[in-house]
């Protein structure tokens, strides 16, 4: 953080009970023993489940351990197929709200301020609101006796409902709604902070508007897209009720999987490999990111 | 030469109208629905009625679910905002080992997905026989509410003059006392926001509900989940609506405070 502002305590006023000696700068270097109770907080409320869903994966409901789902899970191509389905759609979804996102961002930092503003509305209404009540939103609307089927047919245009529900192009498009507005404003906020002047320097100094953008727009707006792109393709891979609401069989996710194995077939052990094989994918994928990411400002900006 | 740009700029224009109004349309439909006079989903409605919000209001199933909604997102708004005040003073205050550490554990359930958090959690509660009580689904939703607790008041935290807390120090007071009369009251914007927000990000989760509350006591979007299988009932469109309303709402509130909070 480079807010961080350099005060200096005013002279003379020196805490009471304060070692200066002991005090550089505004920071304390004590441990913090109030942490202590939030740590045994996190250790028993976070850090057990995570280490509790691995052990379960190499154990039995006995608790004898075994490797049997893990077996499983290599031996059995229907697996590898949901887990092939499942990145597909990451990938995909990705692809739709970069370009919608990319383009609708754009847009709207050109646009003079009040009516950014006014807009900007059309994407905080949806991200603020349930994601639950958003995917139910399409169910209506593309239901065999949805909004648009009826429209469809009260206009003569089709006969018969067509079935939305439980296509692939049902939950890509709920799914990319579902993600868009992260990706906007993720890059919105990047390009906002954008120096126009270089731009303009740009043009000035003979680049066509293309060349511009090109070279000198996009490379800045980079930190915006790589936010947005991993933000989305994480919450996309680990969506549970957009699949499960608007997809059929043949819309199997990750996550589907894991939650039938513990309502249906009440297969802890083979949930737990699941989970780890998704933990492990956004595990190894958040520590990539570390290293070009800063969550903070990311998220600080967004909301 | 003009005239191209002139075209790419308006299909930029159109393109960007029509995904707005994508994203818009959605909740407008779900909304103007929810007054529908008819047992169906009809768009437009062919009426006006409260009928949907009469069914839902007066339905004890819902009125629990409400309930438990309400009740499960106060208690997790009050209690991430103590830990994750504790956590932010720590992040912002203090030099230790281990800081870096600490601040991603915290901040990673914004990124994990849930169903790794409520499959976990899922395990513990039946282990130890909490599953399906409220204190264990607010701990379970404080996981993931305090990540944004914590980027609310950290960066209040770093904009707030300490000279203030020196200086009621120096006129005698305890450190806590100077916490309690001149830290948390600069920070009440931040505060508040922060609490608003873990409120609705407990009142909006569906994940940890799914795997962590019992049947007969349900939260809201559970409630809904379970009619949404079994009907198209006009009565979700109005619940719907009415969680969409406290949703924005709140977060709306957020953001006017942290707005004010940006003016000093």
């Amino acid at each position: 953080m480079s807010t961080q502002s350099d005060i200096e305590p005013l002279a003379g006023v020196t805490p009471a009970g304060a070692r200066p000696s002991r005090r550089k700068g505004r920071d304390n270097r004590r441990f913090p023993l109030f942490l202590l109770p939030v740590l045994a907080f996190y250790l028993l409320f976070f850090g057990y489940p995570l280490l509790r869903i691995f052990w379960q994966s190499v154990t039995d409901m006995g608790g004898t351990f075994t490797l049997d789902a893990w077996v499983m899970l290599l031996e059995e191509p229907a697996y590898w197929k949901v887990l092939g389905y499942t990145g597909l759609l990451g990938v995909i979804t990705l692809t739709i709200t970069l370009i919608a996102g990319y383009t609708v961002a754009y847009w709207l930092v050109k646009l003079n301020k009040t009516w950014a503003v006014i807009l900007m509305a059309f994407v905080l209404i949806p991200f603020w609101s349930s994601g639950l009540v958003r995917t139910y939103a399409w169910l209506v609307i593309l239901g065999r006796q949805g909004v648009l089927n009826t429209f469809l047919t009260d206009f003569g245009l089709i006969d018969t409902p067509i079935a939305f529900i439980g296509t692939n192009t049902a939950v890509v498009f709920a799914l990319a709604y579902y993600l868009l507005p992260y990706m906007i404003l993720s890059i919105y906020s990047v390009m906002n902070g954008i120096d126009r002047n270089l731009l303009l320097a740009a043009r000035n100094l003979g680049a066509s508007p293309f060349r511009a953008f090109r070279h000198v727009f996009f490379p800045l707006t980079r930190p915006g897209i790589l936010a947005g792109s991993y933000m989305v393709f994480m919450l996309g891979i680990g969506m549970y009720i957009t699949p499960a609401m608007l997809g059929g069989p043949g819309q199997t996710t990750l996550p589907l999987v894991i939650a039938i194995q513990i309502n249906e077939a009440m297969d802890w052990t083979f949930a737990a490999v699941l989970s780890v094989v998704l933990l492990l994918v956004t595990g190894l994928m958040q520590l990539g990111a570390n290293r070009f990411l800063d969550f903070e400002r990311l998220w600080g900006g967004a909301r | 030469m003009t005239r191209r740009i002139n075209l790419g700029n308006l299909a930029l224009s159109v393109f960007s109208i029509l995904i707005l109004l994508i994203l818009i349309a959605p909740i407008l439909i779900i909304f103007m629905v929810s007054f529908t006079p008819t047992e169906m989903l009809h768009f437009p409605p062919p009426g006006f009625s409260l009928r949907w919000y009469e069914a839902y209001f007066s339905d004890p199933k819902w009125m629990t679910a409400t309930r438990v909604s309400f009740v499960v997102a106060a208690l997790t708004a009050v209690f991430s905002l103590v830990i994750g005040f504790a956590i932010s003073v720590a992040l912002v205050r203090y030099r230790f080992f281990g800081k870096a550490g600490l601040r991603m554990l915290v901040m990673s359930p914004m990124i994990l997905p849930k169903i790794i958090i409520a499959v976990g959690l899922y395990f513990l509660y039946v282990k130890l026989r909490i599953l399906g009580t409220t204190g264990a689904l607010v701990m379970a939703h404080s996981i993931i509410a305090i990540p944004y607790v914590v980027m609310i008041i950290t960066a209040s935290l770093y904009s707030f003059d300490r000279r203030l807390e020196w200086a009621a120090r120096s006129l005698g007071a305890s450190p806590l006392r100077a916490v309690w009369l001149i830290t948390i009251p600069n920070l009440k914007p931040a505060i508040l926001g922060g609490g608003l927000f873990a409120f609705v990000a407990s009142f909006d989760d569906i994940i940890l509900s799914l795997f962590l509350t019992k049947l007969t006591e349900p939260t809201l979007p559970r409630q809904i989940w379970v009619n949404v299988q079994q009907t198209i009932d006009p009565t979700i469109a109005a619940v719907s609506t009415f969680m969409t309303v406290v949703s924005v709402l709140g977060l709306w509130l957020v953001a006017l405070a942290q707005r004010g909070l940006k003016k000093g």
